[in-house]
C-alpha cells in the first residue's frame, strides 16, 4: 500500500505519539501493581476473545445440533439395538442370578437332610387346566421318580407325584383340591390334614378345640408316607370356630405360583413311631 | 535559506549551522533545570519547548520538527520525575503543530512568534494535564493564573530567544 506524500507526516507523528503512549503504558502501574500496558492488552483483546469463544461455541452448537444429528438417527436406531441387547443380557444375567440362589437354597436343604434321597427336578409347566393345580418337571421314570413321591422345595412343600412319564411327571400341588398332606401345628404337635381348596391356600382340618393363633407353623406330620416329619408346610393365616371342627386357613410355605426347581423325595419314609392316631379316611392322592 | 514549492507559491526553509539544534536542545535542558535555583519563578518559562517552536517553524518539515520535540520531551522527562513520554508526547504534537503552523505563516514576524508560542505553551500544558488526569491518575491543575501567567511569560521570553537562534541560520 503506498501512502501519499502529504500523509506520510501525519502517520509519522501518529506513530510517534503510539509509541510514546505504549512506552508510558508500560511504565504506569495500576492497582494490584498491574502495568497499564497489560490493562490495556486485557481490554483490547478480552472483546476480541469473547467474540471468538461466541462464535466457536455457535459454530458448534451449529455442528452438534445440525451438522452432526444427520447420522443420529442411524446411531440412535443403533444404540437403541444395542439396549435391548443388553437388556436382554440383564434379564438373563438377573435369571441366572435367581436360579444360582434358588439352587443354593436347594443344595443348603439337601445338606441339611442328610437322610433323605433326593432328586433336583425343573418345572417346565404349569397348571395346564385352570381347575386343576398341576405342574410338569423335567424327571420322570428314567430318572426313578414313581407315583406318590414327595415333591418339595426349601421352603416347604410342594406336592406329590401323580403321574409318571419316562422324560417327564405329573406333580399335584398341595393346594388342588384332590390333595391332602399330614400336618401338624408346630407349637402343640396337634395333628390334622392341610387339605387344597382349589386357590392359594390350604385348610387344616380335623384340629379340635384348640386354640390356634394366627402365625403358627404348620409341619408335615409324615402320617401320609408321603414327606418325612417335620417339613414346612405353611403357617396359619386366619380361624373360624366350627363344629366340631376348627375352620383353619394356612398360607403355603413354598412359592407356588412361581416354582422353578424342586426336588422330588425318592425315598419313602417310615411312618415315625410316635405318631399319633391316623387322621380320618381322608383321601390322599 | 531554500525556497520550497507549496501549491503555486513558495516558502521559507531555514537550514541551521552543523550541531546548533543539538546544541540548543542541550543548553535548554541544561537552563531548564538550573535557572529556578536562582531566579524566582524561572519554572513557568518552557525553554525546551521555546526551542522546539523555533526550529520546528524555521525548518518547516513537520518529521523533523515532530522527531525533535519528542526527543527533546524525552530528556526532559529522563531528567525530571515523570514517566518517560509525558513532555515527549506534548513536544511531539507541539513539534508537528509548530511546522505546520511554520507553512502557513511568516515565522519571524514578533507578533507570530509570540502568538504561536502562547497557544503551543498552552497546547504543551493541556496534553500533560490530560496524560496527567486519565494515564498517570495524578490530576494536577488545569488553566489556573499561574498557568497563564506561564504562557505569557514564555511568550515573551520567544521575543527575546528567538532572533538570537536566528544568528544560527545559514545565510
Amino acid at each position: 500500500m503506498t501512502v501519499p506524500p502529504t500523509r506520510r507526516p501525519l502517520l509519522l507523528f501518529a506513530a510517534a505519539i503510539g509509541v510514546q503512549l505504549l512506552l508510558l503504558a508500560f511504565q504506569i502501574r495500576r492497582d494490584n501493581n498491574v502495568r497499564l500496558i497489560r490493562v490495556w492488552a486485557a481490554d483490547a483483546f478480552t472483546p476480541i476473545d469473547s467474540a471468538g469463544t461466541t462464535s466457536i461455541g455457535w459454530l458448534g452448537g451449529l455442528w452438534h445440533g445440525y451438522i452432526y444429528l444427520l447420522g443420529t438417527h442411524a446411531e440412535n436406531q443403533r444404540l437403541n439395538a444395542r439396549v435391548g441387547q443388553l437388556q436382554l443380557e440383564v434379564d438373563q444375567l438377573r435369571g441366572q442370578a435367581a436360579e444360582a440362589s434358588r439352587l443354593a437354597a436347594l443344595l443348603d436343604f439337601r445338606q441339611s437332610h442328610p437322610s433323605l434321597s433326593l432328586l433336583g427336578a425343573r418345572v417346565i409347566s404349569a397348571n395346564p387346566a385352570p381347575s386343576t393345580r398341576i405342574v410338569y418337571i423335567d424327571r420322570g421314570k428314567s430318572s426313578g421318580v414313581e407315583r406318590d413321591m414327595g415333591v418339595i422345595t426349601a421352603d416347604g412343600v410342594v406336592g406329590k407325584i401323580l403321574e409318571v412319564y419316562p422324560g417327564s411327571a405329573q406333580v399335584l400341588l398341595i393346594t388342588d383340591r384332590e390333595s391332602g398332606v399330614g400336618a401338624l401345628l408346630a407349637p402343640t404337635r396337634t395333628q390334622g390334614v392341610a387339605k387344597g381348596t382349589g386357590g392359594p391356600m390350604l385348610n387344616l382340618d380335623y384340629i379340635a378345640t384348640e386354640k390356634v393363633q394366627p402365625g403358627e407353623v404348620v409341619l408335615t406330620s409324615g402320617l401320609d408316607q408321603v414327606f418325612p416329619t417335620d417339613l414346612p408346610v405353611g403357617k396359619v393365616l386366619a380361624m373360624q370356630p366350627r363344629s366340631p371342627f376348627e375352620r383353619i386357613e394356612v398360607e403355603p410355605a413354598a412359592h407356588l405360583d412361581r416354582l422353578e426347581d424342586v426336588l422330588v423325595i425318592l425315598n419313602r419314609p417310615a411312618t415315625p413311631p410316635t405318631a399319633a392316631a391316623d387322621p380320618p379316611n381322608e383321601r390322599h392322592r | 535559506m531554500a525556497l520550497v514549492a507549496k501549491d503555486d507559491t513558495f516558502i521559507e526553509v531555514h537550514k541551521y549551522r552543523a550541531g546548533s539544534v543539538i546544541g540548543a536542545a542541550v543548553m535548554a535542558l541544561f537552563l531548564q533545570g538550573f535557572l529556578p535555583k536562582y531566579i524566582p519563578h524561572a519554572e513557568l518559562l518552557e525553554l525546551p519547548l521555546l526551542v522546539t517552536i523555533y526550529f520546528s517553524m524555521g525548518r518547516r518539515n513537520a518529521a523533523s520538527g515532530l522527531l525533535l520535540g519528542g526527543a527533546i520531551g524525552l530528556v526532559q522527562d529522563a531528567v525530571s520525575h515523570l514517566p518517560l513520554g509525558v513532555y515527549g508526547i506534548a513536544l511531539t504534537a507541539v513539534g508537528y503543530l509548530a511546522t505546520w503552523i511554520g507553512y502557513r505563516i511568516d515565522s519571524d514576524l514578533a507578533l507570530s512568534r509570540f502568538g504561536v508560542t502562547f497557544l503551543l505553551y498552552d497546547l504543551e500544558r493541556v496534553v500533560i494535564a490530560l496524560i496527567r488526569r486519565f494515564l498517570l491518575e495524578r490530576p494536577g491543575p488545569f488553566l489556573g493564573r499561574y498557568w497563564l501567567m506561564g504562557s505569557l511569560a514564555t511568550a515573551l521570553l520567544a521575543l527575546v530567544i528567538f532572533p538570537q537562534l536566528d544568528r544560527l541560520r545559514k545565510s
